[in-house]
């Protein structure tokens, strides 16, 4: 016999099978046996996951840890790649739900304030891309899409001047702290400033210019300083808000970017504002009282 | 009934988890390959149907013992279970091996055909190989099993006889020639 016919004979002693009936008893004895009278249990998928893990002495302590940081890993890799796919969409693609709740989510792990105004005034300028890519392509529900975004553009300016208020009272509070602390130390150098001998005009200060500042002036630069950031930033909005009305959305989208930046400055204007505010009160008091001679009581130093 | 890599897996993983339904699963995929291979081994078929019940219940409880399994498959672990029972049913009767086969599959295998002579041809064939395969040697004798009646890949014999895959191939080379030899 040739081998391949040899090969052909042993292949058709495949047809050797058990009896179609012993086997379906049999499968009854053994799910009778293996079961035992116990009621289905439900495996959970997370035993299954980890019985797939690599079986040794050492790892079979740890299958429940490798398990739990493999699921992790995967699902947090998926939740980057797709929240990057999601970056472009537009409302009516799928992906925009999940961009929009991105979105909370940032704002709800942002716990400064100032960091949540920046925020929404980047997202009030993400709506006014999509609109402009909405109107680009020619679609059906245009109308809809259009009005919804300007609803939500309308409210992410109005939430960022809600958190600009809020901003601005915290300043306030603490500017006003940092007076009266000013307050209770001029009481101090007043006696101080009395003995010494000084210009009429006390403390020089230059502004910005490098212009003298009279002492009014000096006031009026150190109050700009602590009022003037948010209301200007109010203006910069309600400016946005208009150019977005009359559908200047390229306008909108420079003027919400100044926004950002003076927010920016602020930020850095902030801390020397600041330290600034108590000294500068502290000396244009100063000035302004040197012209009546304090009490000639023994100078007292601080 | 075939499956492919990662569903083998999956069940594997469920069985291990203490699924009853994943595991009469198993037991329809491979009963038919398992009775096959003890069959050609014990020559008998309601002894072959024993063994084959046993074989499966004593996986499960393999499973569930807690032991170590160094098998990566479960096609691979079954068939050991299934070689060890055989081994161990041999020691404990002092039966002969070469009993003759019976012709009830013969008949099964042949009715398909409907010339005469073909028929006998056929039928002469089968028991000439059927018998040649008997006087073989027992390890020739399930390589070819293995190999060309229940078709398992080098890998798989390697993994279940316990054997780098070289030695696999040598063997069933080896065994085919003998094979060759005595139908000649």
């Amino acid at each position: 016999m040739s081998e391949k016919d040899l090969l052909l004979q042993l292949n058709k002693l495949k047809d050797i099978k058990p009896s179609f009936d012993w086997k379906n008893s049999n499968r009854e004895i053994l799910f009778n046996q293996i079961t035992r009278g116990h009621a289905e249990e439900e495996i959970s998928k997370f035993d299954i996951f980890k019985n797939m893990l690599p079986h040794n002495m050492f790892s079979r302590a740890l299958q429940p840890v490798l398990a739990v940081v493999l699921i992790v890993l995967i699902v947090a890799s998926g939740g980057v790649i797709s929240l990057n796919a999601a970056r472009d969409t537009n409302p009516g693609d799928s992906l925009y739900i999940a961009k929009i709740i991105s979105e909370k989510a940032q704002i709800a792990i942002t716990f400064n304030d100032k960091g949540k105004a920046k925020l929404g005034v980047e997202f009030a300028s993400n709506r006014a891309l999509e609109i402009t890519r909405v109107i680009a392509e020619s679609e059906k529900n245009k109308e809809k899409q259009v009005e919804k975004l300007t609803k939500d553009f309308k409210k992410e300016i109005s939430a960022v001047k809600a958190r600009l208020v809020k901003i601005d009272s915290a300043k306030d509070n603490s500017a006003k702290e940092n007076k009266e602390a000013a307050e209770t130390q001029d009481d101090d150098l007043q006696v101080f400033s009395a003995n010494l001998e000084k210009s009429d005009q006390g403390m020089e200060i230059y502004d910005s210019a490098g212009n003298l500042l009279s002492a009014e002036e000096e006031s009026a630069a150190v109050e700009d300083l602590v009022v003037a950031g948010p209301s200007n930033l109010d203006d910069i909005l309600t400016e946005a808000e208009k150019l977005f009305d009359e559908q200047d959305y390229s306008g909108t989208l420079n003027k919400l970017s100044e926004a950002n930046d003076m927010m920016d400055q602020e930020d850095v204007s902030d801390e020397t504002a600041g330290a600034d505010t108590a000294s500068t009160t502290i000396d244009s008091v100063d000035a302004g009282e040197d012209e009546s001679p304090a009490d000639t009581a023994s100078s007292t130093e601080e | 009934m075939k499956i492919g890599k990662i569903q083998e897996t999956i069940l594997y993983s469920r069985v291990k988890s203490k699924d009853a339904k994943s595991f009469i699963k198993v037991y329809d995929l491979y009963i038919n390959q398992i009775y096959r291979f003890i069959y050609f081994k014990v020559s008998n078929s309601e002894e072959a149907e024993d063994l084959t019940s046993a074989v499966f219940l004593k996986t499960w409880s393999y499973i569930h013992e807690g032991n170590e399994i160094k098998h990566k498959t479960l096609k691979a672990l079954i068939y050991k279970i299934a070689r060890n029972l055989v081994i161990d049913h041999y020691r404990k009767s002092s039966r002969q091996k070469s009993v003759s086969l019976n012709d009830d599959f013969i008949k099964e295998i042949v009715d398909n055909k409907q010339n005469m002579q073909e028929e006998i041809e056929l039928k002469l064939d089968i028991e000439s190989v059927k018998h040649n395969l008997q006087e073989l040697k027992d390890e020739y004798r399930e390589a070819i099993v293995m190999r060309f009646v229940n078709e398992l890949s080098i890998s798989e014999i390697a993994d279940i006889l316990d054997k780098p895959k070289g030695n696999v191939r040598v063997l069933i080379y080896r065994a085919l020639k003998a094979m060759r030899e005595l139908c000649s």
